[in-house]
């Protein structure tokens, strides 16, 4: 479980003012909130980039604070995905792989998001939502305790979006890992998440 | 489309005809093969160890630029600092000064070095500083190539690295995501670093007098190459055949690399523009490194404006403004500064006028065909950069042995100068207008010429306009290029009664015997020649447009 309190962070703005959040295993909680609310911040803090300038949080009890962050064991899919140009799919998601893990699990990973026969396709010559999946499967194959999702589907149109939306939620559920997934639509909140939490 | 064909055709007689007609001349004169002759230069005392001196120079210097310059380009990218961007300025300046002040200042450093010392400057010292002044004159290219790319890569990239086990160390985001990321960059600035030292004239003259690279030797042959007195000009015909051949060969290698290795960093598509930079204080150590590269930049600068006021006596230096009634009386040359500053705007003037509008065109050339026959542009593009693989001296001796050894009566023309510099100076102006040209939006003029407006009214009044930045950045280019030339304008001009003032600080530089009003003289000329280029960049730098990165 996940336990964030009183979670202060300002830049030149007030950006987080003590909030509380509480993820429980297994759950999906979506981050519902405009531009500027502090969503992706709090995003952020939680998985190390950024420190809160106050409050705590807290996974499966431990204090994250000192804890560097490729140690929580939390992933993240950024809004622009952040793929690596210079490598292919397969390549892409080897970086998230630990150094002496068997490749097969890159297949594996490959599979579950529906491109199995994508491994050697360059990054540049993906559609939306294949960059989406190959983002996913590769903080999917660090297997993470938790995955937070920074608004990565909202470049894609509304179609894809909302079937992508299900398919994304059917592969977290699968693995059984909680999940923060932020965005700034109702709609899809309500399609992805167990919990939907309001930021303003 | 006759226009263009025409421009075309003009331009590559321009370039090749004196060299065509160099090479033949040479070859009329010379016996031996270029094999021979080169297996041979180790034989010769004009040539001894030059081969070998210009390939361990160009090396040591362009891993050297390396060395300093990698870590200039990161910590400016990826970090805020205080007059940010008076900093990158300060760090670009290098680039457009006169190779031959550069050579001066770091001179007058070893003077310096030498008296406070108390011993005489040793040939390693003076290969050291050779080094040095090469890593000072190439540090601009790093940072044009790489600051801009390491300053707008998202941030997010690096972010998702350190989430993952392949990148979740300094040194693992290093190896697996920034020198994949960097190298066609480092690579492509590096060849570049190698050409500029390998071709390197003003700087090994002076600093390393004792040794020779290619471009010494062929400066240094070309009084009498190519002269139709067998007798006297064999052996230099054949050493300036042999060494140009050798040197064109290793530039254009070096520039074709470049060139693949810059289309492989395009490939690259990297979202951009959402990096946040760090701001970092002076007061730490990354502070206090590029304090350290603040001050190894401004030194030579600061040395030759100060030792155009020092004379030399004995193991001291004294106050003096005898160096500066020398260069203006001009009691120790044949012209003084006033005459060939004069000489030197003109050339500069005129070179602007003819090389900007065949620049623009030739760019304007290359951009239409990219859309209509891209292969053709291509071949275009390289045939336009194709002085620059020349080098200063070999261009120089084209225009000499091609021009003016076949046709002695127009060795006195006043425009035979203007020849090398427009040759010179036209492939930067596609370089800088070309990158613009391609940056336009073309619905501008799509939307003039459906509004009525004419080629003309377009061409003025939308392309040249919305072009005025890179034109007056090119414009100054052109103008240091041309005020501080040397190695084509010293093989060129000695022949002629048109002295810029680069040549005339050569001059004094070069003169036998020791003389210590000489060194000063050619400060003071140089301190001149240094504040022109330094007001012209720092007015001119305002213009260059935003995010425009890479070659010049």
């Amino acid at each position: 479980m996940l336990s964030c309190k009183d979670i202060s962070k300002s830049y030149d703005d007030l950006v987080l003012s003590n909030f509380n959040l509480e993820v429980e295993d297994n759950e999906i909680v979506a981050l519902l909130g405009s531009s500027g609310s502090g969503k992706s911040t709090l995003l952020r803090i939680i998985c190390g980039l950024e420190k809160a300038d106050s409050g705590k949080i807290l996974f499966n009890g431990v204090d994250l604070e000192e804890i560097p962050p490729d140690k929580r064991g939390i992933g993240m899919v950024f809004q622009n995905l952040a793929l690596f140009p210079h490598l292919n799919v397969y390549e892409n998601i080897k970086f998230g792989l630990p150094s002496k893990s068997s490749t097969n699990k890159i297949y594996e990973i490959l599979n579950l998001v529906g491109l199995k026969d994508f491994a050697t396709r360059k990054i540049q010559n993906l559609s939306g939502g294949e960059s989406q999946r190959v983002a996913l499967a590769r903080s999917l194959i660090a297997q993470p305790k938790m995955i937070l999702l920074d608004e990565p589907l909202s470049s894609l149109d509304s179609g894809i979006k909302e079937s992508l939306s299900l398919e994304v939620r059917k592969m977290i559920k699968s693995l059984s890992i909680p999940a923060i997934y932020v965005t700034h639509d109702p709609q899809i909140a309500e399609k992805m998440a167990d919990r939907i939490v309001y930021l303003d | 489309m006759k226009a263009r064909f025409l421009l075309i055709i003009s331009w590559v007689i321009l370039v090749l005809w004196p060299l065509l007609l160099a090479w033949n001349q040479l070859d009329s004169v010379s016996e031996r093969s270029i094999f021979d002759t080169i297996s041979g230069f180790n034989e010769k005392f004009q040539t001894k160890n030059a081969l070998s001196y210009t390939f361990l120079v160009a090396i040591v210097s362009t891993i050297f630029t390396l060395f300093i310059g990698l870590p200039l380009a990161w910590n400016l990218g990826r970090y805020n600092w205080k007059y940010h961007n008076l900093l990158r300025s300060i760090f670009t300046v290098p680039f457009v000064m006169p190779t031959i002040l550069v050579a001066m200042g770091f001179l007058s450093l070893l003077d310096w070095a030498s008296i406070l010392s108390g011993n005489n400057t040793s040939e390693r010292a003076r290969f050291y500083t050779l080094i040095f002044a090469h890593a000072w004159f190439n540090l601009a290219l790093l940072i044009r190539f790489c600051e801009p790319l390491l300053s707008t890569i998202d941030s997010s990239y690096e972010e998702a690295c350190r989430l993952l086990p392949s990148g979740n160390t300094q040194f693992r985001r290093f190896r697996n995501f920034w020198i994949p990321i960097m190298w066609p960059n480092i690579a492509a600035s590096s060849a570049l670093v190698f050409v500029f030292s390998f071709t390197s004239f003003a700087l090994v003259k002076f600093i390393t007098p004792s040794r020779r690279n290619l471009e010494v030797v062929m400066a240094n042959q070309s009084e009498w190459a190519g002269l139709p007195v067998p007798s006297l000009s064999r052996a230099p015909s054949e050493i300036v055949l042999a060494s140009s051949t050798v040197q064109l060969i290793t530039i254009l290698l070096a520039l074709l690399i470049s060139s693949w290795l810059q289309s492989k960093s395009s490939g690259h598509h990297l979202s951009s523009l959402k990096h946040r930079r760090k701001s970092v204080s002076f007061k730490s150590i990354r502070g206090l490194y590029l304090i350290i590269m603040i001050v190894f930049i401004i030194s030579p600068m600061a040395s030759l404006v100060t030792s155009s006021f020092m004379i030399r006596e004995n193991t001291s230096m004294v106050f003096s403004l005898q160096g500066w009634e020398s260069a203006f009386g001009g009691s120790h040359s044949p012209t003084n500064a006033y005459e060939s500053l004069i000489s030197s705007i003109f050339y500069a003037l005129m070179t602007i006028m003819l090389s900007l509008p065949i620049g623009f065109f030739l760019a304007d050339t290359i951009f239409n065909l990219e859309k209509t026959n891209p292969k053709f542009a291509t071949i275009l593009d390289v045939f336009v950069m194709l002085p620059l693989a020349l080098s200063a001296v070999m261009v120089g001796l084209g225009v000499l042995l091609g021009l003016l050894r076949t046709e002695p009566e127009i060795a006195r023309s006043w425009w035979i100068p203007l020849y090398g510099h427009l040759m010179l100076t036209t492939p930067f102006v596609v370089r800088v207008l070309l990158p613009a040209m391609r940056n336009l939006n073309p619905h501008l003029e799509e939307a003039a010429a459906l509004l009525g407006a004419s080629y003309i009214r377009r061409l003025l009044f939308i392309r040249l306009s919305l072009l005025k930045p890179s034109i007056i950045v090119s414009s100054s280019l052109v103008f240091a290029i041309s005020l501080g030339e040397f190695g084509a304008s010293w093989v060129v001009l000695r022949f002629t009664e048109y002295t810029t003032l680069p040549v005339m600080i050569g001059d004094l530089l070069s003169r036998p015997g020791y003389d210590p009003i000489l060194r000063p003289a050619a400060n003071a000329a140089g301190t001149i020649l240094l504040l022109i280029t330094l007001t012209l960049f720092i007015s001119v730098e305002r213009f260059r447009p935003i995010g425009s990165g890479g070659e010049f």
